[in-house]
């Protein structure tokens, strides 16, 4: 049995469950907004976990097998006290499943958060030895549109997902430090790829597109692509020492067919890129989770 | 932007921070200029830039980092830009080649340190075979004996009575009778112990060195509980952001090594 602990609203969560369903593969989820106003009890290390939910007790094997999407809804909710066990109650599975041991969590936590500051995550993989595009990130007006006078695309600091756009020096001309930091990166024209690392096994689809951001064209061409063998190795060995049994990686292909990573996400959603590889990504996750069961 | 001087040293910290008021006065006394900042004011005073495999932060300036807060009563506006200041500020610390009390790594600020002590005795590489257990409308153990339960709010332990009654989340460990504690400070390759007792078996100093090493920390008050006769030392509480009025046994020599830490 799979269990599936994330927002019964997130596609990608809907997407695992349904493709589990489709292979044969046993599924369960856990909703997440149901958990945070249930009765729970995670006891660590390494024992069962209870929660008691509408008169009904539920167990989660300290032994079992998961997939994991933990997503803390405090800021959403309408009250502090509804806040609060939100963040504990993430807080607490999120401890439960690091210290559990002998079972399989996809991703466990306790892996490297650095995704959360896009300047931090970029100086790392450039330092893993990828080829990284060199950004910006100032408050300083005449700094970022210095920068920005070879060709720079934006994006957030922290890695909140918003639209990747293009921007020019006079983009800053009323900037003021107060909306600032800004992140800029140079831009790097040609395909975009998207690869996902499930344990040794890499996924990738090139993409073409005529936007900045492929995410918004829905005429974005995707057809699967072999990486090459010396990249993938690098993928996997950093993805290791990250502490992350699956990723997504954004790389862009430049004119003389270089790979320039953009970002390596820890919890990717990756329904869409599944869906035109076949379920192939689902396939990948089920059998590392069920390795030695089925 | 804040016109901050070349021989500064930058605290970046909220109001009321009892620790980052204390060190003003050394780092003057050291010669060096104390700037106090709060998180997003102090962001947007650097920039970084990556190239060519390297990080280049400017301006060099040695800072202290104070644990910062992402409050969740501002606007969702005022939420984003302070989210991007702190993850901005996360690299600065983590990428600048100047000296940082408090330097954040991969794992964010306060390094690897968690709210669950088992899962920090797992990341520091100790025994984890000591029960801790998170739970909400639930009330276990059906008695008092043995446990130490708190609130995500509250500053005291609960009695069974008030555990009972509380509705919302509870974390709580089992302790053992008659349970003593010893606290350590570590800086970097340094550490203090409040009381010095001899533990059979254990250099309580040098295991908290190897610990905060472990969890990604250069700083950190450890709180280890040991058996009433004074053995078998097992971890009860961990902060990478200690309080002044807890330094008491060691602030002189632990401000001592702080500050030519940040003026080196």
């Amino acid at each position: 049995m799979i269990t599936a602990i994330g927002l019964a609203t997130d596609p990608t969560i809907q997407h695992f469950v349904a493709k589990c369903e489709t292979i044969g593969a046993e599924v369960e989820l856990v909703d997440l907004h149901d958990l945070a106003l249930a009765d729970w009890m995670f006891p660590l290390p390494g024992r069962n976990a209870i929660w008691r939910y509408r008169e009904t007790e539920h167990q989660l094997s300290a032994v079992g097998r998961y997939y994991v999407r933990p997503i803390d809804l405090s800021s959403v909710v309408a009250s502090k006290r509804d806040a609060m066990s939100c963040q504990a109650m993430v807080q607490a599975l999120c401890a439960w499943l690091e210290t559990i041991g002998e079972a399989v969590v996809i991703n466990r936590p306790g892996h490297f958060q650095d995704n959360g500051s896009k300047p931090l995550h970029e100086a790392l993989l450039a330092r893993a030895g990828f080829l990284v595009p060199a950004s910006l990130t100032s408050s300083d007006a005449e700094t970022l549109s210095a920068f920005a006078r070879a060709p720079s695309v934006v994006k957030t600091v922290c890695g909140a997902r918003a639209d990747c756009w293009t921007v020019t020096p006079n983009d800053f001309c009323t900037f003021r430090a107060e909306s600032g930091p800004v992140h800029l990166q140079r831009r790097v024209e040609g395909a975009d790829v998207r690869a996902h690392v499930v344990g040794d096994t890499v996924l990738a689809l090139r993409i073409d597109s005529d936007t900045t951001d492929y995410r918004i064209d829905s005429d974005a061409k995707y057809s699967p692509i072999t990486l090459p063998q010396a990249l993938t190795t690098r993928m996997t060995r950093t993805a290791r020492d990250m502490g992350l049994i699956f990723s997504g990686w954004d790389f862009k292909i430049d004119a003389d067919g270089q790979f320039w990573l953009l970002e390596a996400n820890p919890m990717p959603g990756y329904n869409s890129y599944d869906n035109q590889l076949d379920g192939s990504i689902t396939d990948a996750l089920v059998a590392l989770m069920t390795k030695g069961q089925r | 932007m804040y016109d901050i001087p070349e021989n500064a040293v930058l605290i970046v910290s909220e109001r009321g921070d009892s620790f980052a008021d204390a060190l003003m006065r050394p780092i003057t006394a050291s010669g060096r200029v104390p700037v106090r900042l709060g998180a997003t004011a102090a962001a947007r005073n650097f920039t970084i830039i990556v190239q060519d495999g390297d990080a280049i932060v400017t301006p060099q300036i040695p800072m202290v980092i104070r644990m910062p807060r992402l409050s969740g009563m501002q606007s969702a506006d005022a939420r984003f830009l302070k989210g991007e200041a702190l993850a901005a500020l996360w690299a600065i610390a983590a990428l600048t080649t100047a000296a940082v009390l408090g330097r954040p790594g991969p794992m964010g600020f306060g390094g690897g340190c968690s709210l669950s002590a088992s899962v920090n005795e797992l990341r520091g590489g100790l025994r984890t075979n000591r029960m801790e257990v998170f739970m909400q409308g639930l009330t276990w153990p059906q008695s008092d004996t043995g446990w130490y339960f708190k609130t995500p709010d509250s500053v005291e332990p609960l009695n069974h009575e008030q555990r009972a009654a509380y509705p919302g989340p509870q974390r709580g460990r089992y302790i053992r009778p008659g349970e003593q504690y010893e606290s350590v400070l570590v800086l970097g390759p340094d550490a203090w112990c409040r009381g010095g007792a001899r533990i059979v078996g254990h250099d309580l100093a040098q295991d908290s060195i190897k610990l905060a090493n472990q969890l990604g920390l250069d700083m950190a008050l450890i709180l280890w509980a040991l058996s009433e006769d004074l053995r078998d030392p097992c971890l009860a509480r961990i902060t990478p952001w200690p309080h002044r009025e807890d330094l008491d046994f060691a602030w002189d020599p632990f401000v001592a090594a702080a500050i030519s830490h940040l003026t080196r």
